[in-house]
């Protein structure tokens, strides 16, 4: 079964921190890109992000790489749309003309993504999925929301084994791999998790979930100071180059 | 308790009635075992008095559920769940917790009891469903009859007064079964309602007050517990196999299966040599050193309780996967059938997926469809047909492309009695070796042949009649249940279950 970001019983500087620090961390790093959008300055905080997850998380670098691979499709994808689409200066291919800002303005996106991935991979890898959906609902999330992310987590690891399954039915019948082998399998398994969904929301609601506006959570979390630490630098060093790059 | 006045419902873009003028009462103290074939309407049914019918699938119903002189119709579904919970037979869609802990303490979290209460409840309901020390355990690592203990823990702990199960022993193997039944004899003690949807009576005859049986949509019997035996000539008529226990008692005695004569020539279709197997992200062997001989023309049952390597050793035998040490001879070509079937299905119609990859003529696969009973279906997405229909596919499937190895993981499981019957004669006039993964013993009873798998090597291989006197050899007499100690008195094999009395939970889970 193929690497999957869920939770993982390791040490870790991260390991240590409290969840909700780590949720504002990460969606600090992502304001921080959503605001770039000139390459050299997301390679510069998408590194920083990608430093900190892999010496802060113990993340290694290898598993990083093969989450960014499965993304990297669609950002092939950014970087020729923007190039197609963005006039200026640029290369021909036969009719095909790619501007060079285009290409680095969605290689600049694609980056900014890179970041973002660094980040969620550094929260999900350290952080049990239940101390996330609790993480959002203290920064103000609808429990209902919360819970989705808590699902997706959960059903994650059912999910790879429900691809495997039907990759293997289709191995049996000696299916060539290719763009259509992926499709099919990607299809029959959405269908079939969609089933799933249907019938874990009922059961969820057969159970009461969301009887009422809010739930009682037996399990309490609270704020470290090391969290704080971590989180106050990153909204200075943020704040500073945001004014330096505006004003 | 409850009361159905004249419920009619046909599901979104039917025509046919899935409920058709249903009126019945449930009373307190009640334990009802609701039978019929697949597509009868239990399932329908059980929906239908939780409130999920019509409110979250559509369609159009008549009549009247009253719960406690309440409409159904009129509350929310989370509104009943105080009073009402219910399993259903798939236990991996209804846990969504990550842990047994949490998993308990959902329900009362949701009716946002205090958090004394919930402690109290949640540890309460762990100790009636034997999973005390579970609390931080990952719900991933449970074997399924402890997941199906789990689920009614979740329920317990919320305290309602009927329990709804919807076939909650379809997956299970024989000791998760065992597990199941005292969970729910446990259960019975604080519910006042009990309604239980089963193809499989024997297990819970001991519990019921009342019996009813659904099909088409119709109740077609509804009689007393007590009534039961005198309408075992009625049961092949309602599509439900007649409980052996009653079977014996009337009788006297049955004739034991003759177990079909071995017509296999070992050694010469696979041969397996001292086999181990690790998954990539797992710390130890699930095979360990397994060295086991196939040979043509076999009909071989492979028990074992789940997580025993049964299903990764199906897919070492077909080549799906290969061995981390030891060596595969293999002289013909293998094919799996899945334990769920719509992960198989890649095409968009019942006769394509027959198709696909086959080399079958158009009346090969005409005859195929016909046999199968899939013939009116032939255009149709197999993920539009019922349970038992998409079985039949996936085994249709399979043998269009002709093997010489039929895996068939799990081939009845919630299956009703006709789709077994077309299931099993079909298989028996399939030319090639057969290996069904399987704790059904209706299946077991039709091969020769019986490997029984535990902890990642095999301990018994040998002929299938001998399987389970050698078991009880094993286990002791002691550690049986009261149907197989019974079968054993009067010299019965029918490949009834052996339940070990008790066993510990950390036998349960290795």
């Amino acid at each position: 079964m193929s690497f999957q970001p869920v939770y993982q019983e390791k040490r870790s500087w991260f390991h240590s921190l409290d969840p909700i620090t780590k949720t504002t961390w990460v969606l600090l790093a992502t304001i921080w890109l959503y605001f770039l959008s000139d390459l050299p300055n997301v390679v510069l905080v998408s590194t920083l992000v990608l430093t900190v997850a892999i010496l802060g998380a113990r993340i290694k670098l290898t598993r990083y790489v093969k989450v960014v691979v499965s993304v990297l499709a669609g950002s092939m994808m950014l970087i020729l749309y923007q190039g197609i689409f963005r006039s200026g200066p640029g290369i021909v291919f036969g009719s095909v003309r790619l501007s060079f800002e285009g290409m680095r303005l969605g290689a600049a996106l694609s980056l900014r993504t890179f970041g973002i991935v660094a980040g969620g991979l550094a929260l999900s890898l350290t952080t049990r999925p239940k101390h996330i959906m609790l993480a959002m609902i203290r920064l103000g999330c609808s429990y209902r929301v919360a819970y989705v992310v808590y699902l997706a987590l959960r059903f994650l690891p059912v999910c790879a084994a429900d691809l495997q399954a039907n990759q293997d039915a289709m191995a049996q019948r000696e299916i060539k791999k290719g763009v259509g082998w992926y499709v099919k399998s990607v299809v029959a398994v959405v269908i079939t998790e969609l089933g799933k969904v249907d019938d874990t929301a009922i059961a969820m609601e057969t159970r009461a979930f969301g009887l009422y506006e809010f739930r009682t959570s037996l399990e309490k979390i609270s704020i470290a100071r090391s969290g704080v630490l971590l989180v106050a630098v990153t909204a200075v060093i943020m704040v500073a180059h945001l004014l330096w790059l505006w004003v | 308790m409850y009361s159905l006045k004249s419920v009619s419902y046909r599901y979104p873009e039917q025509t046919t009635q899935a409920l058709s003028e249903i009126n019945l009462f449930f009373e307190e103290g009640e334990f009802v075992i609701l039978a019929g074939p697949n597509g009868g309407g239990k399932s329908t049914l059980l929906r239908a008095l939780m409130g999920v019918i019509p409110s979250h699938v559509g369609g159009a119903m008549k009549g009247e559920i009253l719960f406690r002189n309440k409409s159904v119709g009129r509350m929310r579904v989370s509104e009943l769940a105080g009073s009402v919970g219910i399993v259903f037979q798939d236990p991996e869609t209804q846990i969504t917790n990550l842990t047994v802990g949490e998993e308990v303490a959902f329900g009362p979290e949701n009716l946002c009891w205090d958090c004394a209460t919930i402690q109290k409840l949640t540890t309460e309901a762990l100790v009636l469903m034997e999973l005390t020390g579970f609390e931080q355990r990952s719900v991933l690592s449970l074997s399924g009859g402890q997941k199906q203990r789990l689920s009614l823990a979740a329920l317990l702990a919320m305290k309602p007064e009927v329990l709804i199960l919807d076939e909650p022993m379809a997956h299970l193997d024989v000791w998760g079964l065992v597990s199941l039944v005292g969970a729910i004899e446990e259960a019975k003690k604080h519910c006042k309602l009990i309604v239980l949807a089963t193809h499989f009576l024997d297990p819970f005859l001991h519990l019921a007050t009342r019996l009813i049986v659904m099909d088409h949509g119709m109740v077609q019997a509804d009689i007393a517990a007590s009534e039961i035996p005198n309408y075992i000539e009625s049961f092949e008529n309602w599509g439900i196999q007649v409980p052996q226990i009653l079977e014996m008692k009337k009788r006297g005695a049955i004739a034991p299966i003759q177990s079909p004569q071995n017509r296999g020539t070992q050694g010469d279709l696979i041969s397996v040599k001292d086999i181990h197997y690790r998954y990539a992200h797992d710390e130890k062997d699930v095979l360990t050193g397994v060295s086991i001989d196939f040979g043509w023309n076999e009909r071989i049952a492979l028990a074992g309780r789940n997580g025993s390597g049964k299903s990764t050793l199906a897919r070492l035998l077909v080549g799906l996967r290969k061995p981390t040490r030891g060596r595969i001879v293999s002289c013909g070509r293998g094919v799996l059938t899945l334990q769920y079937p719509t992960l198989g299905f890649i095409t968009a119609s019942v006769q394509e997926e027959i198709v696909f990859g086959s080399r079958l003529g158009t009346h090969e696969v005409a005859s195929l469809l016909d046999r199968f009973d899939l013939s009116r279906y032939a255009g149709k997405s197999p993920f539009q047909l019922s349970a038992g229909e998409q079985r039949r596919l996936a085994i249709a499937s399979a043998l269009a492309q002709e093997p010489d190895l039929l895996v068939l993981d799990e081939p009845t499981a919630g299956v009703d009695l006709r789709n077994t019957q077309i299931i099993l004669s079909e298989i028996k006039s399939f030319a090639g070796s057969v290996l069904h993964i399987t704790h059904d013993p209706r299946v077991v009873a039709n091969t020769e042949r019986a490997v029984v798998m535990e902890r990642g090597g095999v301990v018994f291989d040998g002929m299938q009649s001998e399987m389970e006197k050698t078991i009880v050899q094993r286990l002791g007499y002691d550690r049986i249940s009261a149907v197989a100690k019974l079968a054993i008195d009067q010299g019965l094999w029918r490949g009834i279950p052996l339940v070990p009395d008790q066993l510990s939970d950390e036998e349960e889970s290795s």
